[in-house]
């Protein structure tokens, strides 16, 4: 069953000159339970297409367009902005990248949790203190109780992201949890704590995640599906296993490339790292064509008119290029 | 806490005597003799010198200094010359109307101010957004003589619906209990069953508390709105909207307590320059406060009463401060940790 399936929408910020898109012809689902991560560089549009799932972008500078944002029967793209503080949080909830200024600082976490709690369970302040108490537990936070008496600036950014994490989750109602790159802004070891954490709750409830992330060692922790980004486009789609084993689209190859850990020859052989040549375009100069075509090595003459169309690899794997047939190569 | 408002209360020895000199000194230097002016300008010589040495004021400087420093320090800040009067009881006599005309602006100011600057805010760039805040322009560059004269003329003169000046109407027998008429006229209400004095003293309130509260009104207004923009642009305000707290709750609760931080201490501030600066409110609308008793004592040469007076402002503004910091530690959990860990 699909909790979220996204058809096809254009996302964009609007000024006195017209409308920019920043992410286009998007579509994507995720089943329930299922765990999808997207993937790219910085100013790709992942963020953004998290943003909108939940349209938290202010509506005057921004719009989103296509054929429907469908959370179950409802399609999100024509609820009200009342209806969207319905769901938010309640059926839908998010955790962002920077734990350390995502809490209010002139409130203590337990006060942040009662009213949240109060808000989506309606529960009354004293119950909701003991519900604050057992999410605390929940996410592993030691000595809850003394926890809840506490303020964002006595907790370190782990802990602060596992009261985010906390807060997500108050709703017994919750379907999805979408988590803007969770791990980006903490140390390794916290951040796998965090992952490990976000793995066990998804196992232990049945939680559908949607994960953003640039970092291909969160993808593969803990992603079922991988959705690839490249400014504004998807390039490339596909199980865990077919985008690690056997990236198809160009930039993906280039991605997994360029992740240190396979890079033992160069490095002994005392040659620069490898990278992608190139710098991501500005998404105002982005024309219908390929986005990648500028940096690919194997750019031909279609990619500069038009963006490729859908190229199945296998039933689970798809990707948008031109020139897959020669292009699938070791890594 | 407590500890710490004690240290506090000690530090305003040093910055009163500081200011006890400043002041005595500034006021030396004046141009003008006090007996002169007392004697008119027919006065013999031999009258004026009786005069100056009954004052003490043919003594040296310093000495002077000290025999007021000494009589400071036992509350005593001397006699007026002209109503030889003892300033102390003049000023707790006048001191509570001030407060009270200065008490009822601020509130009006902070409740109306916040309102409008946080409205504004929400609906930044809207219609009402552009008239708030351009009226707000208005209000701070509105001379209060200007616009004290212009009401007198409109409300009382034209329309005839409030008072031009006064505490109460004069008609009244009032014996003030704490001098502060509105506390006074609810205990007479109590005493007597008559609604009249309490209506008369609130009608008389309206008028000059508008007007003084005009431009700390504006620049609260003001204040509110760009630091609500700044809270609402931070993380936290996107992370409990993304769990569904409604628009007006975030506003209200979450927002609002953040952007206080900046309001409180424009509030403050006001306040205390409100206190001192009622002098021209006081003067247009006959209110027998501290700021008319400050300007007429500086026109008479009134020594001890000018002085008097400035010492009076300079601890409001201490108190002012002391509370400001006080109220910080009670809105911002990051100043109360500091404190405790001194």
């Amino acid at each position: 069953m699909k909790v979220l399936d996204v058809k096809n929408i254009t996302i964009g910020f609007k000024d006195r000159f017209g409308f920019t898109p920043m992410v286009r012809d998007l579509s994507f689902s995720i089943d329930k339970g299922e765990v999808l991560s997207i993937v790219g560089e910085s100013g790709c549009g992942k963020s953004i297409t998290a943003y909108s799932i939940l349209k938290l972008m202010d509506p005057h500078i921004s719009e989103i367009r296509g054929d429907g944002l469908m959370f179950g029967e409802r399609n999100l793209l024509s609820a009200t902005e009342s209806e969207m503080q319905q769901i938010r949080g309640k059926n839908i909830s998010m955790i962002f990248q920077e734990p350390m200024s995502s809490l209010n600082p002139v409130f203590s976490i337990g006060a942040q949790l009662t009213d949240i709690c109060t808000l989506h369970t309606g529960d009354s302040k004293k119950q909701a203190w003991q519900y604050g108490i057992e999410l605390l537990k929940r996410v592993h936070i030691p000595s809850a109780g003394e926890c809840m008496h506490k303020y964002p600036h006595e907790l370190s950014g782990g802990m602060r992201q596992r009261v985010l994490i906390a807060l997500a989750l108050v709703s017994p109602s919750l379907e999805m949890l979408i988590a803007d790159e969770p791990t980006t802004a903490l140390d390794v070891t916290i951040q796998a704590q965090i992952l490990n954490l976000l793995d066990e709750l998804r196992k232990e409830t049945g939680l559908t995640l949607l994960m953003i992330t640039h970092d291909l060692g969160v993808v593969a922790t803990l992603s079922d599906r991988v959705m690839v980004m490249y400014a504004g486009r998807k390039v490339e789609e596909g199980s865990l296993a077919d985008i690690l084993n056997n990236p198809s689209h160009p930039y993906t190859q280039g991605l997994l490339s360029s992740l240190p850990i396979k890079q033992h020859e160069r490095l002994a052989e005392n040659r620069p790292m490898f990278a992608i040549p190139g710098n991501v375009p500005s998404l105002k100069a982005i024309s219908e064509a390929c986005p990648f075509s500028d940096r690919c090595d194997r750019v031909i003459s279609e990619c500069k008119q038009a963006f490729p169309s859908e190229a199945a690899i296998s039933d689970t794997h798809r990707a948008w290029c031109n020139v897959l047939d020669e292009g699938i190569k070791d890594a | 806490m407590l500890s710490y408002i004690l240290r506090r209360l000690l530090q305003f020895i040093p910055t009163m005597l500081g200011a006890v000199t400043v002041v005595f000194f500034l006021i030396s230097l004046a141009p003008g003799d006090p007996a002169r002016i007392m004697l008119g300008e027919r006065a013999q010589k031999e009258q004026i010198e009786e005069l100056r040495e009954e004052l003490g004021l043919d003594k040296p400087l310093v000495q002077r200094y000290g025999i007021y420093l000494l009589n400071v320090v036992q509350l005593d800040l001397g006699k007026s010359i002209f109503s030889q009067r003892p300033v102390v009881e003049e000023m707790l006599e006048l001191f509570p109307a001030t407060i009270e005309l200065s008490l009822v602006a601020i509130t009006i100011a902070t409740i109306v101010g916040i309102f409008l600057g946080s409205l504004a805010a929400v609906k930044r760039n809207s219609p009402f957004d552009y008239i708030s805040m351009s009226g707000a322009l208005v209000g701070v560059s509105m001379p209060v003589f200007w616009l004290g004269l212009i009401c007198i003329m409109l409300f009382s003169v034209i329309l005839d619906i409030l008072p031009t000046g006064g505490r109460i109407n004069a008609r009244y027998f009032f014996l003030p209990i704490t001098n502060f008429y509105v506390i006074d006229s609810i205990i007479l209400f109590f005493q007597e069953k008559d609604w009249s004095y309490l209506t008369s003293s609130l009608l008389h309130l309206v008028l000059p508390a508008s007007v003084l509260a005009t431009v700390p009104l504006a620049v609260i207004a003001r204040t509110t709105r760009s630091s609500m923009l700044e809270v609402l642009k931070q993380d936290y305000v996107r992370t409990v909207r993304s769990l569904g707290v409604p628009r007006f709750r975030i506003i209200r609760v979450y927002a609002l307590k953040n952007a206080m931080l900046t309001i409180l201490t424009v509030i403050s501030i006001q306040f205390g320059l409100l206190l001192s600066s009622a002098i021209l409110t006081e003067t247009i609308f006959a209110w027998p406060g501290i700021g008319r008793w400050i300007y007429t004592g500086i026109a008479a040469r009134d020594y001890p009463v000018v002085q008097g007076g400035v010492i009076l402002i300079v601890g409001i503004f201490l108190i002012i401060n002391l509370v400001v910091d006080v109220v910080y530690a009670l809105v911002d959990p990051r100043i109360r940790i500091t404190k405790k860990a001194e």
